[in-house]
């Protein structure tokens, strides 16, 4: 009896530590600073939270989806829907002399519209090129991400910088 | 004859002292309350500068803080500190393990690089939250919290950086 309880929880433990190393991260929160030139948005930086999920996990470049808030001090509240994709991976890169921890280069690009939440109105498609972009397997860091904004009341182009994001996966 | 020996003194001097400095570049963004007498129009700000070691808990920092967004340069500013690290030395010898984790306290001055609008003087930042450091080659020195005295407007502004990565060099 004692025999079988054993090799159940050594057969348990090893089937879930599997699924633990096997198992890609999926899903998380992001972190990110903006400023934006553009009519349509308060020129003050932008704080944004975002829900961000990697559909398909197991894809080398796989896209992320993100939906949140981005907020100003006293200015309006947006909500905010996009999605990303990796332009391409380096795991031998130029920066890797900077970190301590195994990181990839990987620069995305995103497209993404913005909803300010005190007019009930859509504001903005924002095309989003992160050129330094370091993935950390469970972490994403990116830093002076270019925003081309379209401005959809005034129908003219603006510009922005994402000057710092952090993508934290949890599961 | 005096020209070229203070050139060699420079340089016998920089030989000596550069193999054993520690040095940094970082980056970081600023922010600051929304009304305020240091900046004239609200937008976004990095902030870059370099990280010298100076003595085991002391390192010295140049940097300037430059308008980001709406309009990019519109606005310079620069300032030096010297900066004391709390919760133990940072750069010590080979042999003895860092603390991981630390905190700093720094005094320095700072002004704007703009003569339609005055303003200078020193502050002081705390930064609580410092993980990294040169032998880990990467430092990240979050919640920096700073108050500005601006002598021209007999002024106290407090300001912020979220974040302040430093890259060893």
């Amino acid at each position: 009896m004692r025999k079988k309880m054993i090799i159940i929880l050594l057969f348990l433990s090893m089937v879930t530590q599997g699924i633990l190393f096997a198992a890609p991260w999926w899903g998380g929160y992001r972190v990110a600073f903006d400023g934006y030139a553009v009519d349509a948005i308060a020129t003050s930086e932008h704080l944004s939270f975002d829900l961000n999920i990697t559909p398909f996990p197991n894809l080398s470049y796989s896209p992320s989806v993100q939906a949140g808030l981005a907020m100003s001090a006293g200015e309006h509240l947006l909500a905010t829907l996009g999605a990303d994709i990796p332009l391409f991976k380096l795991h031998t890169h130029p920066f890797q002399s900077f970190f301590r921890r195994t990181s990839a280069y990987t620069p995305t690009l995103g497209l993404a519209t913005i909803f300010d939440l005190n007019t009930e109105e859509l504001v903005a498609a924002v095309l989003t090129l992160q050129p330094l972009m370091f993935d950390f397997s469970d972490k994403q860091v990116g830093i002076l991400g270019f925003h081309a904004v379209w401005d959809i009341k005034t129908e003219s182009w603006g510009w922005g910088l994402r000057l710092f994001e952090i993508s934290h996966y949890l599961w | 004859m005096n020209r070229r020996f203070i050139v060699v003194v420079i340089c016998v001097l920089f030989m000596s002292s550069l193999p054993a400095t520690e040095l940094a570049i970082s980056l970081g963004i600023w922010n600051l309350p929304r009304h305020n007498d240091v900046v004239t129009h609200n937008g976004t700000f990095i902030q870059t500068g370099v990280v010298v070691e100076i003595a085991p808990a002391w390192e010295g920092e140049a940097f300037f803080i430059i308008e980001a967004t709406p309009h990019p340069t519109d606005q310079i500013l620069g300032g030096v500190a010297l900066t004391y690290a709390l919760a133990g030395p940072v750069y010590i010898e080979r042999e003895v393990v860092p603390n991981y984790l630390n905190a700093y306290l720094s005094l320095g001055f700072m002004g704007k690089f703009d003569a339609s609008v005055s303003s200078y003087g020193p502050f002081i930042r705390i930064s609580p939250l410092a993980l990294g450091g040169p032998r880990f080659l990467f430092r990240e020195r979050s919640i920096n919290f700073s108050a500005f005295y601006n002598i021209p407007k007999n002024s106290v502004t407090l300001f912020w950086n979220v974040f302040l990565l430093d890259f060893y060099l």
